[in-house]
């Protein structure tokens, strides 16, 4: 959550779109949990006609709806903010109070989600993997969970958290990894980056191939005795680390600056004090966001069009390091500076390592392209495809043909041109972070009309649901596309 | 079914806290603004600051400090070193006092007062 001192009346361009991007994420998620409840209400009364359950699926539905309502309250001063009228800074104040206040009814509800039936991760998300690192036979399944564990868990690092004896974790693990999913997001492609970045801890410690890539980088050795790493909390620190930066790498390498952009709105969400804790995992964020940027610069792959995310980002990480204490601040700078020096040391072989995974890599042109297609889904199509010949190339080869005289083979090269090619999942992906980005401002002055009308959280949600439909709806027809055009090819 | 993490009453004080927070909103905009929102809204913020204070502890502690975080294993161990119960129930006792104040009418707010019982409302009800 933006801090209050910052959001004065002469906000700042970056402080502006920071509460933007806080608010466009907390309405999202609002859309999101209200279509699962819907959803759940609708299955338990086909099925059992269960009026106890559909009472408990009630009552978290009327805790976020008394949130949203309670939210709403004070929509005249959330539209004043988007028309850039000004506020003082009591009401500035309560703004961003009663909007830290939904953010944590939203958390509450998605928490009391647990166990919920008949709930499961979109095919979609497979689809995206697959494409995306190019791994053809990916053996790894996507459950969804609550926020606690979503993206960060894999279920080996939570049976190995629970001291569960190695041959039942075994038996276990033995269909593949299993990548954990918010509840929330599980409609929402945008939010998938982070399933590439832990599918990158299952790279950086294969289990099949006996590969340990933070461990080898550190020592050398893969086979470590695990007594002994866990002997010294600093080498586990280290690892820890750098393989963070590992994962971070794979998911930037496959999917281009949109693997960062998940990470940076959850934290935006994020309460202060939850923010910044120093992490026995994890560098700072400020310093992966930086080690991705220059690692996709060494990818010839531009970041500029996330700029005001990531000028967002900084801001309000400094004014959450602010509103810490003095000793706190002074700790994170400290740890920040450790992770810094060990992971320079290091980047140059991290980013070998990861290069020579064999990954598909996020191409140069990828950014040109998700512009392309960005323009094509603000006009509500899918963007599964493209022609890679212009129009006009077509159709200067379709004019070429002269009845009588072309021949069938070149009837067949110029009708060639009319093919589509399926889009890389990585572009369908970034275009719509490109769309989200360059609608979300127009989405909720529409959604906070002001001039004494009411607020309309359904519009903001039929643009949520209609970008997950063109999105979900892009990634499945790439993928069949993909499938077809292969066997074609084989053929 | 679902699972419940924390006793429903005490989840529904984050919206007696809102609906506080929306009546000295209304307040910092117009000083002199009296209205039913306003009344009701100051009421809910009495009876969230005696809650407070009645179960300063259990309400404080009843969920983890990092019970909602999906960035769990980025922000480490959060858990707060200080004792929220005695800061809580000193400061709830003092917004109380201004909030009934105000419900009385007996008195006019000032911005700065205004800024200070909001953050205290905001900060109780998201660190539960």
């Amino acid at each position: 959550m933006p801090g209050s001192q910052e959001l004065q009346s002469t906000q700042s361009d970056a402080e502006r779109l920071r509460f933007l991007f806080v608010l466009s994420e907390t309405l999202e998620k609002v859309t999101r949990l209200r279509q699962i409840l819907y959803g759940q209400k609708a299955f338990i009364g086909t099925d059992q006609g269960d009026g106890e359950s559909i009472g408990a699926v009630d009552n978290l539905a009327a805790f976020l709806e008394k949130h949203c309502q309670t939210f709403l309250e004070i929509s005249d001063l959330v539209s004043a903010f988007l028309q850039r009228t000004y506020l003082n800074d009591g009401q500035i104040e309560a703004v961003l109070s009663k909007l830290a206040i939904l953010i944590k009814g939203v958390g509450q509800t998605h928490e009391l989600l647990l166990l919920l039936p008949r709930e499961a991760a979109m095919p979609q998300a497979s689809f995206l993997l697959r494409d995306c690192l190019g791994i053809e036979n990916l053996r790894a399944c996507i459950v969804l969970t609550n926020f606690i564990v979503a993206y960060e868990y894999r279920l080996a690092d939570v049976l190995g958290q629970i001291q569960i004896e190695q041959n039942e974790r075994e038996a276990l693990t033995q269909g593949g990894d299993v990548l954990c999913q918010a509840f929330a997001d599980k409609d929402n492609p945008l939010a998938w980056p982070m399933l590439a970045h832990e599918y990158g801890h299952v790279l950086n410690d294969d289990h099949a191939s006996a590969q340990d890539i933070s461990k080898e980088i550190v020592s050398g050795d893969a086979s470590e005795p695990q007594s002994a790493q866990k002997r010294d909390s600093q080498r586990s620190w280290i690892l820890g680390v750098i393989s963070e930066t590992v994962a971070d790498f794979v998911a930037a390498r496959v999917l281009g600056p949109a693997s960062l952009m998940p990470i940076l709105f959850v934290e935006m969400m994020q309460p202060p004090r939850d923010k910044l804790g120093l992490s026995t995992v994890h560098p700072p964020t400020p310093l992966r966001v930086q080690l991705v940027r220059e690692y996709l610069a060494s990818l010839n792959v531009s970041t500029t069009d996330f700029k005001a995310v990531f000028d967002a980002y900084d801001l309000d990480y400094d004014s959450k390091l602010q509103e810490m204490g003095e000793e706190q601040q002074k700790s994170v700078d400290e740890h920040a500076k450790t992770a810094e020096q060990i992971l320079r040391q290091v980047v140059d072989q991290i980013t070998l390592r990861v290069n020579a995974l064999g990954l598909r890599r996020f191409e140069t042109e990828g950014i040109d392209n998700a512009r392309a297609l960005q323009t094509k889904l603000a006009s509500r199509q899918p963007i599964s495809s493209r022609r890679s010949r212009s129009d006009d190339d077509i159709f200067a080869g379709l004019e070429s043909l002269t009845a009588g005289k072309s021949t069938s083979q070149e009837a067949y090269a110029a009708l060639e041109g009319l093919d589509e090619d399926p889009v890389p999942t990585s572009e369908i992906l970034t275009a719509g972070w490109l769309y989200r980005l360059s609608s979300l401002e127009e989405a909720l002055r529409k959604t906070f009309p002001g001039a004494g009308q009411k607020p309309d959280l359904r519009s903001f949600g039929d643009l949520t649901r209609k970008t997950d439909d063109l999105l979900l709806k892009s990634l499945e027809r790439a993928a069949v596309h993909e499938v077809v055009r292969r066997r074609l090819t084989a053929a | 079914m679902a699972t419940a993490t924390a006793p429903r009453h005490h989840m529904y004080l984050s919206v007696l806290a809102g609906r506080a927070i929306t009546a000295l909103a209304d307040l910092a905009g117009d000083p002199l603004v009296w209205n039913e929102r306003v009344e009701g809204g100051l009421n809910d913020g009495i009876v969230y600051c005696q809650t407070i204070r009645t179960r300063g502890t259990s309400v404080i502690r009843s969920i983890p400090s990092d019970g909602f975080n999906p960035l769990k294993r980025a922000v480490g161990s959060t858990t707060s070193e200080e004792s929220p119960s005695v800061f809580a129930y000193a400061e709830a006792e003092k917004v109380e006092f201004f909030l009934a104040q105000l419900a009385k009418r007996e008195r006019k707010a000032e911005i700065a007062e205004l800024i200070s019982a909001i953050k205290f409302l905001r900060r109780t009800a998201t660190n539960r």
